[in-house]
This record gives structure tokens, C-alpha cells and sequence, in this order.
């Protein structure tokens, strides 16, 4: 297949001649695959303070001292350090020239005097750090039929011919989007859904094509159409004039006025949510639920008999309050953990609040606490900024002060299964451990990767939204129609309104096709059989009129 | 010629070492400087810097890079932070070492 694209790229010519022979190439999948094993065993020893397992550490073949950071050489397996130089002196003095870093599965070679990126050897170290986790994840082999070990598509035949015909585009674009009139709140909620990976990859391998959806009025269509013009190769910018009006006839939000982004962002969810092919009121699996969707537990203890009270609420992002209860300003600085630490805090119901069905008293003494039941494959925080003052909508306040948030966010200690063990745990042992529990599965889990920030600068009604988003490894700054190469430190230093995170490992379930597809192939099937009853009935009655000339 | 105590020393700190290592001390530890670096945003800081800077110095290598960007790291480790692994080192040497 012609292309214009490079798929392999590649810093180091030795190592891409490794991959280029397949003996070479065996041997190294193997260390990879060694390497991971041994480096998720490493961490959930580190974990299990309590179980007194040990693991062996290499020592330097060099020097003999236990290292903590092993380097491997790739030819004959030689290990030593890297702080000494002694992997180094084993590459001059054997002529080998590549060497592993253990903890990273990183690449450097001697020749190239660096370490170097090489994407076959990336993609190999990630599949193998990924299959070495999910054998050591606790879930994953617990439920049988409920989670799948993640498998590299390959192409089926019909595939491939399909493949040889088609012209590939790239997987990431960027484009402006015109301001329509006070309409920045929506190009900040648009970049962010064509930033965000599962929702391109939804609208990309044509899930839902615009052109052959029959439904009126369908946002979900709006934004397939909003996706094709921004990867359609042209550079300009483009106004999103029919995804505004299709808002306008699906919602009260009409109207030129500015919008609360993030209720736009809510508002839209549910649009496309109702829009999409086969999705339902409960347990949905549309697009938006299976992107966004996670679930709350509100746990409520009656601190006079200890009796627990679950209800479980499904959420589509968390809002997070910036002040106290108390309605003072925080004095040390605020971030992101900060926020969820407080929404994930004891808070203690006043008087009346609460009746336990246990003890059967109003109880005065009765806490109330939140955590994440399910994580969600994206993210999404909201800063609620703006204070309404009872009812009037006009008189709004922003709160100006800013929100220090993370690049990556480890969402394990707000999650139910972590909090229950940290309380399981200091029941036990009286004291709970800083590190994670092994039964949790592996630290990536939970871990999120930012990838989009709503800003708003100006006053509730007369300010302006823009947005940073990443592509790949790049950030890059919108400001309606304008697009600018920005950084981490440059996003980071913004003042957030909105953050969406999107989760590093993903799960997988067996495949399974949607009941509405079984459904329309069952009615395809029958029309094909009442196509077919109605031909033979057709064909009975010619002959029957011909056998009554004769 | 290298005194009695110091080959004693270096065999004790070796041993130390690689029981740290061995239980899991070691890398519990480490996490606990990674989880905190990152929270005061540390860990960002120093990655969009090295970043932009290896951005404009076309080739640098990794080394050369990490060189150029060590110092100020260090620098700004946060005193509390510090504090904070020197004792839970203070810890678990005290909890190996007979008095």
C-alpha cells in the first residue's frame, strides 16, 4: 500500500535492523516480555508490606552492588549499573551495542550515544508491560467472561482488500472554530470532544456516518460532521454553524447569549446520548455512556449503631466545589487532589438529616461519604466557579482564584474498593500503608493522562472561553479560530474551568454485538423472507394464468 | 590504605541496601517521593522544562540534557518533602540496625 506516511519511525539503525530479522527480534520480545514480568512482580512486593514476600534484585555483574535501577545488555544479557558506568564498559568491551533500561523499558545505544526511540521496540515494551499487568491484575481473573486481555487488531481478509483500496489519513488534526456570536463556550466543548481519543476513534471508523442516519434533528450526526470537516485536510477554520442550530431546536440553550460551558458540555452529552443508535435509559452502552459514564456510591454510616447505608448514582463528570462550607476562602493553596479530597471527605449530616431504619432514632450523629464505585474511561472535572445567588441569575460571582492541577492524576485513593481497604486495613494493622494494596491490581489502573483544559477569562456574562488541548505528546492552545503550538507549563499555568482526563489502560470485554443490530439483522432476514414468499406467490399466479390459456 | 571501618562500613551499606531492596522497602519509599513530587507539581515542572529545553537544543542527548536540568531540579525539591523521606529512611534504618 502506497503511503505517504512514515509508520516506523525510527532514531537508531541498529535497532531497527533487529527488528528486521526474525531470530534477532524473537530473542528481544522475549527480554521485553522478561523485563515486564519481573518489573509488575517488583511492585506488588512493594505493595504487600504486610506479607513478608521478597523478590531477588540483580546485582551488577560489574561491581556486585543490588541494583535498584538494572540495565540489560540486548545481545547477551549481561546486567550491570547505569550510575557507574559498568553497562557502558560492558558494550565497549564486548562490541554489543544496545542495552535495556529494566524500569523503563527504554532503549540505549552506544553507537548513537543516546538513548533512542524506535516505535516497534515502543509498542513492544508497552504490549508486553500491558499482558504483564493483566496477568497480575486481580479482576482480570476473578470474573471469567467479564474482562478481556487486550489483543492487537489484525486485519481479516475482507479487511485487508479494504485496506488496499482506501487512502489512510492522519489519526490527529487540528482546525479553528469560527466564532458564530458569544459562541466560545461551544468551541471549547467541541475541541474537546475532537481531542478526545475514544470519541475519535468513534466518529473516525464511522460509527455513526451522517450520511446515511435518516433522523431529524440528530446531534450525534452533528458531531460526525464536525469530525469530517476538521480531519478533512483543509487548514482553515470552520464554523459550526449547523451543530448550533441543531442545538437551538434540541434545547432550551437558544438564543446568541453566552452559555455556561459546562452546561452546554451536559446539555450536548445527553443530545448525542439520545441521538445514538441503540441507546437506553439504563445501563446504556451508547458512545457517551461508554466514554464518560462512571458511578457514585454515597455511603452513609449512623455513627450511634454503625449501621452503612449505600446508594449508588451514575455520574457523567464531577463537579467540584472551590469553597468551604463554611463559605471562607482556602488559606493554603488549592488543587485538584485537594478538590477531591474534600469531596471524598466524612461530612457530617445535621440533625433531622438523617433517620437510621436500624436503631430507629433521628440520629444527630450520622456521616455521610462519597467515593467512585466505577471509574470512567474519560474524566471530566468541573470547578464550579460560579456562585448564583439564590435564584437570581444575574447576580453571579466568579471565584478568580486559581486551581493547581496535574498532567497525570492516580484516581485509586477516591475509589470505593480503595477507601473500603483503607479502612479494613487500619482496623487490622491500626496504621495504613502509603503504597497501594496488590489486590487493587497494578498502580496504571487508575491512572489518567490529561488531555484537554476549558479556561474562562472575564465575568460570568461577558467573558471569554478558550481551551489548551494535546495532541499526541503536543499541547496546543484554541482561541476560537485561532490555533497556537503552546506547551505543558503554558497549560498548567492557566486558570481551569473545566479538565478532562482520559484513562491510560483501557478494559475490554468480549465482543459482543449490540441487541439492536441482532435485532435489525433478525427483521433484515424476515423482509428477505417475505421478499421472497411474495416472488413465489407472483410466480404461482403467472402460472396459473398460463396454464388456463392452454 | 583504606581504614579497618570503612570496608566494614561499605559491606553494611551494601547488606542494607540490598535488604531494602529485596522487601520492598526501597521501591515503597521511592513511591512515596514520587506520589509527593508530583502532588506540589514538581514532576511538571521539571518535564515541561527539560522538554521546551530539549526542543531547542536540537540533538542534545539524554545525558547531556539531564546535566543541563539536574541542578535546578534538585534545587527545587521542596525542604518538606525532604524532610519527610529522610525520616522514613531514618525509619527503616533504625529498624534494621541493633543499638
Amino acid at each position: 500500500m502506497a503511503s505517504e506516511f512514515e509508520t516506523d519511525l525510527t532514531s537508531c539503525p541498529h535497532l531497527a535492523v533487529i527488528f528486521s530479522d526474525e531470530n534477532t527480534k524473537t530473542i528481544l520480545l522475549d527480554t521485553y516480555r522478561k523485563v515486564a514480568t519481573w518489573r509488575v512482580q517488583r511492585s506488588q512486593i512493594a505493595a504487600n508490606s504486610a506479607k513478608r514476600r521478597k523478590i531477588s534484585f540483580p546485582a551488577c555483574r560489574t561491581c556486585s552492588t543490588t541494583m535498584l535501577k538494572p540495565f540489560v545488555c540486548i545481545r547477551c544479557s549481561y546486567l550491570a549499573c547505569w550510575h557507574d558506568e559498568h553497562i557502558k564498559d560492558h558494550l565497549d568491551e564486548s562490541g554489543h551495542v544496545l542495552c535495556l533500561d529494566v524500569s523503563s523499558g527504554n532503549v540505549y545505544c552506544r553507537d548513537c550515544g543516546d538513548f533512542v526511540y524506535d516505535s516497534n521496540a515502543h509498542r513492544t515494551n508497552i504490549a508486553a508491560f500491558v499482558a504483564a499487568e493483566e496477568r497480575s491484575t486481580f479482576f482480570q481473573e476473578a470474573r471469567t467472561g467479564s474482562r478481556e486481555p487486550f489483543r492487537t487488531w489484525t486485519a481479516a481478509e475482507k479487511e485487508v482488500v479494504a485496506l488496499e483500496a482506501a487512502s489512510p489519513v492522519p489519526c490527529q488534526a487540528r482546525r479553528g472554530l469560527l466564532n458564530l456570536g458569544q459562541t466560545c463556550f461551544m468551541n471549547v466543548i467541541l475541541q474537546s470532544f475532537l481531542a478526545n481519543p475514544l470519541l475519535r476513534n468513534y466518529f473516525l471508523s464511522d460509527k455513526h456516518n451522517h450520511k446515511l442516519c435518516k433522523a431529524a434533528d440528530c446531534t450525534c450526526c452533528e458531531l460526525d460532521i464536525v469530525f469530517s470537516e476538521v480531519y478533512s485536510r483543509n487548514p482553515g477554520p470552520y464554523g459550526p454553524a449547523s451543530f448550533l442550530a441543531t442545538t437551538w431546536r434540541s434545547t432550551e440553550l437558544s438564543g446568541y447569549s453566552q452559555q455556561d460551558a459546562h452546561e452546554f458540555f451536559i446539555s450536548t452529552l445527553n443530545q448525542i446520548h439520545s441521538t445514538s443508535r441503540g441507546s437506553t435509559a439504563f445501563q446504556c452502552i451508547c458512545i457517551i455512556h461508554s466514554t464518560f459514564a462512571g458511578m457514585l456510591q454515597s455511603q452513609v454510616k449512623c455513627e450511634r449503631c454503625g449501621n452503612v447505608t449505600t446508594a449508588t448514582d451514575p455520574m457523567l463528570d464531577i463537579s467540584l466545589e472551590l469553597k468551604d462550607k463554611g463559605g471562607s476562602a482556602v488559606g493554603t493553596e488549592m488543587t485538584l487532589l485537594s478538590c477531591l479530597r474534600r469531596y471524598t471527605q466524612p461530612e457530617k449530616l445535621g440533625p433531622n438529616q438523617y433517620s437510621c431504619d436500624k436503631c430507629g432514632k433521628a440520629s444527630h450523629e450520622a456521616s455521610k461519604r462519597l467515593s467512585i464505585l466505577k471509574l470512567p474511561p474519560v474524566l471530566s472535572f468541573q470547578f464550579k466557579r460560579f456562585e448564583h445567588k439564590s435564584g437570581d441569575k444575574s447576580a453571579a460571582h466568579k471565584i478568580e482564584a486559581p486551581v493547581r492541577f496535574p498532567a497525570t492524576i492516580n484516581m485509586a485513593p477516591f475509589t470505593t474498593l480503595f477507601m473500603k481497604s483503607k479502612e479494613r486495613q487500619s482496623d487490622e494493622h491500626g496504621s495504613t500503608d502509603a503504597a497501594s494494596f496488590s489486590h487493587l491490581g497494578p498502580e496504571t489502573n487508575y491512572e489518567y493522562d490529561l488531555f484537554c483544559v476549558v479556561c474562562h477569562e472575564g465575568q460570568m456574562d461577558n467573558g471569554h472561553y478558550t481551551c489548551f488541548a494535546r495532541s499526541h505528546d503536543e499541547w496546543y492552545r484554541y482561541d476560537d479560530d485561532k490555533v497556537t503550538h503552546t506547551s505543558l507549563g503554558e497549560c498548567l499555568n492557566s486558570q481551569a474551568y473545566m479538565c478532562f482526563y482520559v484513562k491510560r489502560r483501557l478494559e475490554y470485554k468480549p465482543n459482543t454485538t449490540p441487541s439492536y443490530k441482532i435485532a435489525r439483522e433478525a427483521e433484515a432476514i424476515k423482509e428477505k423472507e417475505r421478499e421472497r414468499e411474495k416472488e413465489a406467490a407472483r410466480m404461482r399466479e403467472v402460472e396459473d394464468a398460463l396454464l388456463a390459456t392452454v | 590504605m583504606p581504614a579497618r571501618n570503612e570496608g566494614r562500613h561499605d559491606y553494611l551499606f551494601a547488606q542494607l541496601r540490598r535488604r531494602m531492596a529485596e522487601s520492598g522497602e526501597w521501591d515503597r519509599i521511592y513511591a512515596q517521593l514520587r506520589q509527593e513530587l508530583k502532588e506540589c507539581g514538581w514532576r511538571d515542572d521539571f518535564k515541561n522544562r527539560s522538554k521546551e529545553g530539549a526542543r531547542k537544543s536540537e540533538g542534545i542527548t539524554f545525558e547531556a540534557l539531564m546535566d543541563t536540568h539536574r541542578p535546578q531540579a534538585e534545587g527545587e525539591v521542596p525542604q518538606a518533602v525532604k524532610q519527610n523521606i529522610k525520616n522514613m529512611i531514618k525509619r527503616y534504618l533504625d529498624s534494621q540496625i541493633e543499638p
